[in-house]
């Protein structure tokens, strides 16, 4: 087979892959809604509830906070990602799609397509609500551009990491827990409020790990403020993080010894 | 690696061994499946039935031995052997939160076919399946997720498929219309490999049978030789006295007569012809043994291994 031949095939692969699962979505419309409308309630209780009490320096709480609300929005998200992957290895449909001649990778480029879109549609949802809480940006448009660029890397990396971990989890509960977990240590980061408020040992912890590094370099564009370091390390630990995730995948989905 | 027809083995397996850490599953298995028969692996659960389909369906490698699929070797060339089989699994491997229709799809467009409407409208009608098309597989029966599993498989036309327990679950009507769809795969040349813990479904559908248990082959054969070896009913007496008891336990000495435990009852081992069943009840009235009834019962799978180990032993 020639290899335009097996792109073309790939991309077909792919795409019915992509088809799947967002007819899943639709079916399991509850689920997707959950996952959409959750992260904008958590903004308003941020910005309402505890906002008032936030001293972060910017004008507004949720000038300060937005960028966090995407993390966490991602992070959110994931959990479909998790269930789905992990319910097609339990259940049954995975042996059969391993018994066939198809690229494998391409039941999960499905996966993560799939929370592509999800992510996409419910990251307009909060920038509008935000917006219409008075969320103000000094961003140009090169600065828009590299904003959509980093949450794209983000999603896309961050999604298959998930897929990794679902397809070592053992049953789609202990996927979604795995989930909760990441959830939380998202907010130990700088999405919600400045690190040098936090205990040294935590602190540490905070202001070095991928979440912050992400959202310090989407905050600082939205500000207006010196991206700095935050940029290249955000990329670096992203871009491993799906290179690793791909290959772990490829490995254990190819392995003739998955059961 | 030529393909050769004919009356060729469509499945040969040789030595095949798997464990999984300590635990032996297979202990070397051998057998071979005729291109266009139905070969039935019979056995209890935990015998390694799974283990074996799932060597030769290409999701396990094995730890010794070879099978090869139409002359591929299951280890050596997978994708040569993915082109030639497909795998219907014990959970049943459908999308359940698809439609019959776009599952259906989905497989074709994934086997990369030309043509995959008219295929799928053509199982559709086949399977009893159209008036069902655009309701998702989550709200059928077991029955019918089975179905359409099945005409999942026949995409690509397979020459080869795998069937791990087809009727395992599913309500005695379902699985009798399972049984006829198989029939009817075979009938049109494709070679089925399927597992089962049903004796009869393995004489009702097979053309040769191999016994799987504690992960050795304890027998093989057609349904016939099978049937020499095994029993295929038990005659039940149900007898009022010890005396009546003895009488009958000496009588059908040579039809391995047993007490069941806890009664006079004596049970006898028949082929179930009614030439044999006549014969046993003739010889109770000649001796005089007053039974009340009798019953027929169908033997288990474990009287079968008990039988066929004792046989072995002696």
């Amino acid at each position: 087979m020639n290899i335009i031949k097996k792109f073309k095939y790939y991309a077909s692969d792919i795409n019915v892959m992509v088809k799947r699962n967002i007819l899943h979505a639709v079916r399991n419309l509850e689920s997707l809604l959950t996952t959409i409308m959750l992260p904008p309630f958590i903004m308003l209780i941020f910005v309402y509830i505890f906002g008032g009490v936030i001293d972060v320096g910017t004008a507004n709480y949720i000038d300060y906070l937005f960028s966090g609300i995407i993390i966490i929005s991602v992070a959110f998200s994931a959990s479909i990602v998790a269930v789905g992957v992990n319910k097609d290895v339990t259940t049954g449909i995975i042996d059969r799609f391993r018994t066939m001649n198809i690229s494998k990778s391409a039941i999960f480029f499905g996966h993560v397509f799939a929370s592509l879109i999800r992510n996409v549609i419910s990251i307009l949802i909060i920038a509008l609500l935000a917006f219409l809480i008075g969320f103000d940006t000094s961003a140009t448009f090169l600065d828009w551009l590299l904003i959509t660029g980093m949450i794209l890397l983000f999603i896309f990396s961050f999604t298959w990491m998930f897929v990794m971990v679902s397809l070592l989890a053992k049953s789609p509960e202990s996927a979604s827990g795995f989930s909760m977990i990441v959830v939380f240590t998202s907010y130990i980061s700088s999405a919600f409020v400045p690190t040098d408020t936090m205990p040294a040992a935590l602190r540490i912890i905070a202001e070095n790990q991928p979440f912050t590094h992400i959202n310090d370099t989407l905050r600082a564009l939205f500000l207006g403020n010196q991206v700095g370091n935050s940029a290249i390390l955000a990329i670096i630990w992203w871009v491993v993080i799906f290179i690793v995730s791909f290959i772990v995948t490829q490995i254990i989905i190819n392995s003739r010894n998955l059961r | 690696m030529a393909l050769t027809k004919g009356n060729e083995a469509a499945i040969k397996v040789r030595d095949l061994t798997k464990s999984y850490k300590s635990l032996k599953v297979l202990k070397g298995i051998s057998f071979n499946v005729k291109r266009g028969s139905i070969f039935a692996l019979l056995g209890s659960n935990g015998a390694g039935k799974t283990t074996a389909i799932n060597i030769l369906s290409t999701l396990l490698i094995p730890n010794s031995g070879s099978a090869e699929i139409e002359g591929f070797d299951v280890v050596k060339y997978p994708n040569n052997v993915r082109s030639k089989i497909s795998l219907t699994g014990q959970y049943s491997t459908v999308d359940e939160l698809l439609t019959t229709r776009e599952n259906l799809t989905m497989i074709g467009n994934l086997l990369h076919l030309s043509d995959v409407k008219p295929q799928v409208i053509d199982l559709l009608t086949r399977f009893d399946l159209l008036e069902d098309a655009d309701r998702p597989v989550s709200t059928f029966s077991g029955g019918m997720k089975r179905r359409l599993d099945i005409a999942m498989s026949l995409l690509g036309n397979p020459s080869v498929i795998f069937l791990d327990e087809p009727t395992t679950g599913l309500d005695p009507k379902s699985r009798i219309s399972t049984w006829e769809m198989i029939k009817e795969l075979a009938s049109v040349g494709i070679t089925i490999f399927l597992t089962t813990q049903y004796l009869e479904e393995a004489e009702y559908l097979a053309d040769k049978i191999a016994i799987l248990h504690d992960g050795k082959i304890v027998i093989e054969g057609s349904v016939a030789e099978i049937k020499q070896i095994i029993p295929t009913v038990f005659v039940i007496l149900n007898l009022n006295n010890k005396t009546d008891t003895y009488k009958a336990l000496n009588i059908f000495s040579n039809k391995n007569a047993q007490v069941i435990e806890g009664t006079n009852n004596v049970k006898v081992e028949s082929n179930g012809t009614i030439p044999d069943i006549s014969d046993i009840l003739k010889k109770i009235e000649m001796n005089n043994i007053a039974a009340d009834s009798f019953e027929q019962k169908k033997p288990t799978l474990e009287s079968v291994f008990l039988k066929i180990v004792n046989n072995e032993v002696e």
